[in-house]
């Protein structure tokens, strides 16, 4: 019997260990194993129904305390948010004679935004995982045209990208994750740099590789650069908390704040690459261009 | 059969809870691993081989669910179920400070474990602030106050089970 003998059960929990160090350090270090890909997509295929189904019930409980606790307010709110109303629409005059001005400017320069040429497919965070989060699951899988390497934000800024996709279900590596990387850009000097996560347990991010001669500080705003092939140009990762020297006096390092408290999240878009003819999308996800 | 039926259910029901709406509940960034907290207290009240088997599911149940990368949790699990299953039927079951002290101890080695192999590999060192011991102490104080329910509850259902058991090989 195996447990009555000690030699025999340390023989194989050191052989199990070392199995088990292997397969952790060949799915950290390489790509996931085919097999290994197939056997997580059947099982979140199986489970993800279930979780949408928990997270959206417990969402709309959720919500409703919240009305609940919110009716007593009800009048001042309706007030101050009929003030609201009216400022809101004379600034909606200025930005639509704001916008015209622009889309004229670029139709004279031939410019075409990036950001123009993705769909958005809007999608709930089912589940996150317990130890060190920086990966979660969404409720949109390659049913709904989601691919690997494609952008997730939310209107505030940059949050990730999708790395693993099962029919119903895809999985996000947040911008903390340690094999994120984003190439940025500095808003009010241009300078490049890329934006790295430095582990879940680090709610800061890390921008290196940034010229020494660039004019970096603390308070600007740090947006994707549009120059690798995964991410639009233009959105918004974070700012910056500090600027310092990289130890090789090579390049200057700055600590960002993420534009989006990752933590908090319960939907997120996903930019869908938009084909040469529109795409024929029947499923549930709303996919908005 | 009966009893791997209900502990299946029963860790599939926690797993949902632990992934989906546990994270909506609490502060920041807190989690509360009710799993490990399960295979501890499951593993304690039935020794080791049973307490391995019950983590190795556990840990491949999280890393096909939802964990990366595959392999770290089902060892993690393993091993906690293994450990904390050399420690049955040293003390009685209506104790509570014992287990609580083993979940609290098995938990900082899975923190410390992963920790080591997720940042040893991608380079990344720890800095021991203010947040990340604030972090700490509330997920010690989640894991009291679920460890305490999760033991007490496993207290009854492993009786239960042991009863049904017992009462079946009687009536054959």
């Amino acid at each position: 019997m195996l447990f009555h003998n000690w030699r025999k059960t340390i023989s194989f929990l050191a052989v199990l260990i070392l199995i088990l160090l292997a397969l952790t350090w060949t799915n950290l270090r390489f790509n996931r194993q085919p097999l290994l890909v197939f056997l997580q997509n059947s099982a979140r295929d199986l489970l993800a129904p279930i979780q949408n189904q928990i997270e959206s019930s417990f969402t709309w409980l959720q919500e409703g305390i919240t009305s609940l606790q919110e009716l007593g307010n009800l009048r001042q709110d309706n007030l101050r948010l009929k003030q609201e109303n009216d400022a809101l629409l004379e600034l909606a005059l200025n930005y639509k004679a704001a916008q015209e001005e622009i889309d004229r400017l670029r139709e004279l320069l031939e410019y075409k935004s990036d950001i123009a040429n993705f769909a958005v497919v809007t999608a709930r965070i089912i589940s996150w995982p317990s130890t060190w989060p920086s990966r979660s699951m969404l409720n949109v899988g390659s049913r709904n045209g989601i691919l690997i390497d494609m952008p997730v934000r939310t209107p505030r800024g940059l949050i990730g990208r999708i790395v693993q996709v099962s029919a119903s279900s895809s999985e996000l590596m947040l911008l903390n994750d340690t094999s994120s990387g984003v190439g940025g850009r500095n808003l009010s000097d241009g300078s490049l740099g890329i934006v790295r996560g430095q582990g879940s347990q680090n709610p800061h991010l890390k921008m290196i590789n940034i010229s020494l001669d660039a004019d970096i500080r603390p308070g600007d705003s740090i947006v994707t650069s549009g120059l690798g092939d995964t991410f639009p140009e233009g959105i918004l990762i974070g700012t910056v908390v500090s600027v310092d020297n990289d130890p090789s006096g090579q390049h200057k390092t700055a600590i960002l704040q993420m534009a989006v408290d990752i933590y908090r999240l319960h939907e997120v878009q996903v930019l869908l690459p938009m084909p040469e003819d529109p795409i024929d999308d029947n499923t549930d996800s709303g996919v908005d261009p | 059969m009966t009893k791997r039926v209900v502990l299946t259910s029963l860790v599939l029901l926690l797993y949902l809870l632990q992934v989906t709406v546990l994270p909506q509940l609490l502060l920041y960034r807190i989690r509360v691993d009710l799993l490990i907290i399960w295979v501890v207290a499951y593993a304690l009240l039935t020794g080791p081989r049973e307490g391995l088997l019950c983590g190795l599911f556990v840990g491949l149940l999280l890393d096909l669910g939802v964990e990366h990368p595959f392999g770290l949790q089902i060892l993690l699990k393993g091993l906690a179920g293994y450990l904390s299953g050399t420690l049955a039927r040293k003390f009685f079951r209506e104790q509570l400070l014992l287990p609580l002290l083993v979940i609290l101890s098995v938990l900082m080695m899975q923190e410390a474990i992963s920790f080591t192999i997720l940042n040893g590999i991608s380079g990344v060192s720890i800095v021991f602030d203010r947040e990340l011991v604030n972090e700490l102490l509330l997920m010690v104080l989640y894991t009291i106050c679920f460890g305490s329910g999760i033991y007490r509850i496993m207290v009854s259902l492993v009786g239960w089970l042991d009863r049904t058991a017992y009462e079946r090989s009687e009536r054959r």
